[in-house]
């Protein structure tokens, strides 16, 4: 029950907080608005990160730090950057859930490039976010 | 006009794809991240990486943007609050119950944005009932493809 609790207050803490990026980008640009949020999340968060695995932090070998890079130039850089973008051009009703697809493009890399297996559910899932995607894109209004 | 229109919704679009690509990329990478160091350690330090190179990239911007109305900043520091948040609540979540039932939940989040944006900021968000249907249709697919992952 716990953990659906925070689950459930991820989901909400996020759906508010892309409300409040919303607001931001009427009057900053998506760069600045992404490195602002990244910095004040830092705060939030690298405390955290010292006080409970510090021993971790210090451990870290140059091949993971690599990855660790990959990752937060994948996430962070690319996906903040251009999710802000596209928030700032479209709203937040046609950009969120065009951008929440993303496990389905992790599936394709995963499929093309880890092996990994396809089964009915997800074929079942490709189809239903694809058509999803479809309704959001030909809205005219 | 309507070209103008037009073109600015297609770029939108796109952008929207590529971030949805990246952060699929993202997922991927993390997937090997958390194998060797706790994902707490890994989304921090990533988000180290990405604000670093990031703030140098699109320096010229924050120089512009210095002059913004202070509001702003404070709109944008509550997001990246929230989002910092999310990531530790998402943390929390799987060490205290398994990814088929996290998942699901953390899924339904752009659901969540669109209600919110409807309580708050209605008068720039505009709402039609095919948004809403294909925001939901997006969410079941992802719910039923983390549930086909860990089948």
């Amino acid at each position: 029950m716990t953990g659906i609790l925070f689950a459930l207050a991820a989901a909400l803490i996020w759906g508010i907080g892309n409300v409040w990026i919303r607001i931001a980008l009427q009057e900053m640009r998506p760069t600045t608005g992404a490195v602002f949020s990244l910095f004040v999340g830092l705060l939030l968060l690298f405390p955290l990160a010292l006080l409970l695995h510090w021993d971790d932090v210090t451990s870290i070998s140059a091949g993971v730090m690599g990855t660790i890079f990959l990752y937060g130039m994948a996430n962070f850089l690319m996906g903040r950057f251009l999710n802000y973008s596209s928030i700032s051009r479209i709203g937040l009703n046609r950009s969120i859930p065009i951008v929440a697809s993303s496990p389905l493009f992790a599936l394709i890399l995963a499929v093309m490039f880890l092996d990994e297996s396809v089964n009915a559910f997800i074929v079942l899932g490709t189809v239903t976010v694809m058509g999803g995607i479809l309704l959001i894109v030909t809205d005219r209004r | 006009m309507k070209s103008e229109l037009d073109t600015s919704r297609i770029v939108g679009y796109s952008l929207a794809v590529a971030a949805s690509i990246s952060y699929g990329a993202s997922l991927v990478l993390a997937k090997q991240v958390v194998e060797e160091v706790p994902p707490l350690v890994g989304a921090s330090l990533g988000m180290i990486f990405g604000m670093l190179v990031l703030g140098v990239v699109s320096s010229r911007d924050i120089k512009r943007d210095i002059r913004a109305p202070r509001r702003a900043f404070v709109w944008a520091g509550l997001s990246g609050l929230a989002a910092g948040g999310g990531i530790a609540m998402m943390f929390l979540a799987m060490s205290n119950a398994p990814v088929v039932v996290v998942a699901p939940m953390i899924a339904v989040n752009p659901l969540t944005a669109i209600l919110f944006g409807q309580i708050f900021i209605r008068n720039i968000e505009r709402l039609t009932i095919r948004m809403l249907l294909g925001a939901c249709l997006v969410v079941v697919g992802v719910i039923i493809i983390s549930l086909g992952r860990n089948v």
